[in-house]
């Protein structure tokens, strides 16, 4: 009883004196310190993209708005954008899928207002991933020259930083450049993402520098393919049970416009998913790298038949020839 | 005979369902874009798409990253139209592929002004040759020249130097040559590496290259950009006209010069993150030098079939409107 009087009397003491101020840039601590060591590896452990995505999205403000009376938690913010990013694009790609309904169903006017939605939306996607990699240059200095001196925490946060760059770079080009992300940001994140041990990292850095390869094969080392470099990426992202890297490659092999090696991708990566859990540490990720992978597949399977890949089908096409069997004769079978 | 009068009455609303669902003939372009269906010019085609079919045609646009394999596809028929750079598009019309003649457009205001006129319905004859057809013109912007040593500044003293040069562009190796420069085989996906390292003295490129291959590695030790237009990129949208209802070019054309103003934002957009300290402005004598050389190139290229002349007499036409006391004016070479 009268311990929690005094406690009472030393807040008024400190309200009196201070205003409100401290207590709150005291909570401000507490909030990044809590998020940092436990609700964000707690999210990241978590299966549930729209729960993430409903978290992000609305605690970003509430808790960067401690940076005015506190620092700016960077790394925090990194991950945060980063995620409410993801689930921009999400919106953006349900977008794409009901253009290509409506082109299909003649029905141009929502065909063309349905475009325009995506591109809003993209934008939105663009200018968060930009904010994402904002925080990481403003944590560890520009990526692309010299290699930041980290600890393992700190490269997590800096690869996602990292892929957080190239996304804003992507966004913004799919959102008809409507934010102004800058371009460098693509190749600076590349170089920077080789600062991290491509194995422990799931084959990200591995993927981020074999994509730039297929688009400037020239730049490859002597005797290096930069699809299998991607196929080998994908390759750890499976046994890690992370599998962005599966993702990236999928998006890169979209890109080329070769469908083949684009449903070889997606089947690898449908194939890893039932053979290998999901790593439980970094659930989400996997979770994400998967949703962004049954993105594509809708998109192709919407454009065959109208409508996205049905459950429990992806790593499957339309038109796939089922195994044929050899049919018997009946009157020879029920012949005595 | 109820009957028979019931459908007489409906026959209007059965033949309007009927054409409702009626499939347009499946076309398709093939669209080069660097980054492939994550690209800019893909994503335009997207939206292209939609008002095409307003037009009576489903065009499917597929991708490619690599520009010849867009163009050998087209021409093998395995695509109804293509989205290629003004240089790769010289084989179907000379006449729209002059329009990226070095040294011809001097500004973006007389760029507007041709663009408005060769895609307007009178210079639909111009627009097509035999089985091929223009259906509209995208600029990219002016193409600048990139030094790595900012004393390199005149036609003198370019020749010997090593430029990045793209290698199935005709004009560009006239060029290298004519200037006694050296010239090193180049694409779009690799000059930029051979500039930045230094394997090359100079390369060329639009203004929307610099951010994305940062071009500025390769000049921040004494490089420049020259600020004089060496030729205006363009991207072009061909199609094989007879797979195409009537009239689908002119329309194609009329909304894509609408585009203008939008590219050029973009254009604008990226003009202005290059560093002020880059750019290199010539003096007036050298700029009258590079012009006097520049027209020797165009009339010679048109001469041996590459440039359209016509084409070149419509531009001399337009940059005499704007600057009427030009010597080309009184010499009508072009």
């Amino acid at each position: 009883m009268y311990q929690s009087i005094r406690a009472l009397l030393v807040a008024a003491i400190l309200v009196a004196l201070t205003g409100c101020s401290s207590i709150y840039r005291t909570t401000g601590w507490f909030a990044y310190d809590f998020s940092e060591s436990y609700a964000m590896p707690y999210v990241m452990k978590t299966d549930d993209t729209e729960m993430g995505c409903a978290m992000s999205e609305a605690m970003t403000p509430m808790l960067l708005s401690f940076s005015e009376l506190t620092w700016s938690p960077d790394r925090l913010a990194t991950t945060m954008y980063m995620q409410s990013g993801a689930c921009a694009e999400a919106k953006a790609n349900e977008e794409g899928l009901t253009y290509l309904r409506a082109y299909k169903s003649q029905n141009i006017g929502e065909a063309k207002d349905a475009r325009i939605r995506q591109k809003r939306l993209f934008a939105l996607a663009a200018q968060r991933q930009y904010k994402g990699y904002k925080h990481l240059v403003a944590e560890f200095g520009e990526p692309g020259e010299v290699c930041p001196d980290m600890d393992e925490d700190e490269e997590f946060f800096w690869m996602l930083g990292l892929v957080s760059g190239l996304q804003a770079v992507m966004s913004d080009v799919r959102g008809q450049g409507e934010v102004g992300v800058p371009k460098d940001i693509a190749m600076k994140s590349v170089r920077g993402s080789q600062c991290l041990d491509a194995k422990r990292w799931w084959g990200v850095p591995k993927a981020m520098q074999a994509a730039v390869w297929t688009m400037m094969p020239d730049n490859a080392p002597d005797g290096v393919d930069p699809w299998q470099e991607l196929a080998d990426a994908s390759e750890m992202a499976g046994e890690s049970g992370v599998r962005l890297a599966q993702a990236v490659e999928v998006v890169i092999a979209d890109g080329s416009g070769n469908e083949e090696r684009l449903r070889d991708a997606i089947r690898r990566h449908a194939q890893s998913v039932k053979t290998t859990s999901p790593n439980s540490q970094y659930r989400m990720l996997d979770i994400v790298a998967n949703q962004q992978v049954l993105a594509v597949s809708d998109r192709l399977w919407t454009e065959a038949t109208g409508s996205r890949t049905p459950i429990g089908a992806l790593g499957t096409f339309w038109d796939d020839q089922s195994p044929v069997e050899e049919a018997l004769d009946i009157d020879d079978l029920l012949e005595d | 005979m109820r009957a028979l009068i019931l459908f007489f009455l409906l026959l209007p609303s059965l033949v309007l369902a009927q054409a409702a669902q009626e499939q347009l003939p499946k076309l398709s372009i093939c669209v080069f874009d660097p980054l492939g269906a994550n690209g800019p010019l893909f994503n335009t085609m997207k939206d292209y798409r939609t008002v095409a079919f307003e037009w009576g045609a489903d065009v499917e646009p597929r991708a490619y990253t690599d520009e010849k394999i867009a163009v050998d596809d087209f021409k093998a028929g395995q695509c109804d139209a293509a989205l290629v750079t003004g240089a790769r598009a010289r084989p179907f019309n000379k006449f729209a592929a002059t329009l990226g003649a070095i040294g011809a457009i001097p500004s973006e205001k007389m760029l507007r002004s041709l663009l408005a006129t060769i895609s307007s319905k009178k210079a639909a004859k111009y627009m097509r040759e035999g089985q091929y057809e223009v259906a509209g013109i995208m600029p990219a912007g002016p193409i600048y020249l990139f030094t790595r040593d900012r004393s390199i500044d005149t036609v003198e003293k370019l020749s010997g130097k090593r430029i990045a040069t793209i290698d199935y562009d005709q004009p560009s190796i006239f060029l290298v040559n004519h200037i006694g420069a050296s010239m090193v085989p180049s694409n779009s996906a690799n000059f930029s590496g051979k500039f930045n390292n230094g394997s090359v003295d100079v390369a060329y490129a639009p203004a929307v290259a610099y951010k994305p291959l940062e071009l500025y590695k390769g000049l921040e030790a004494n490089g420049g950009i020259l600020r004089f237009p060496l030729a205006y990129m363009d991207f072009q949208i061909i199609i094989r006209a007879d797979k195409f209802p009537a009239g689908f070019g002119q329309k194609s054309r009329t909304s894509v010069a609408s585009y203008f103003d939008r590219v050029n934002e973009t254009v604008e957009q990226a003009t202005q993150e290059i560093d002020p300290k880059f750019w290199m402005d010539l003096a007036a004598e050298t700029k009258l030098e590079y012009n006097e050389m520049l027209r020797d190139v165009r009339i010679k290229l048109r001469d041996e079939g590459i440039y359209n002349g016509k084409m070149l007499k419509l531009m001399r036409k337009l940059r005499c409107k704007a600057n009427p006391a030009a010597a080309e004016c009184t010499e009508k070479l072009e």
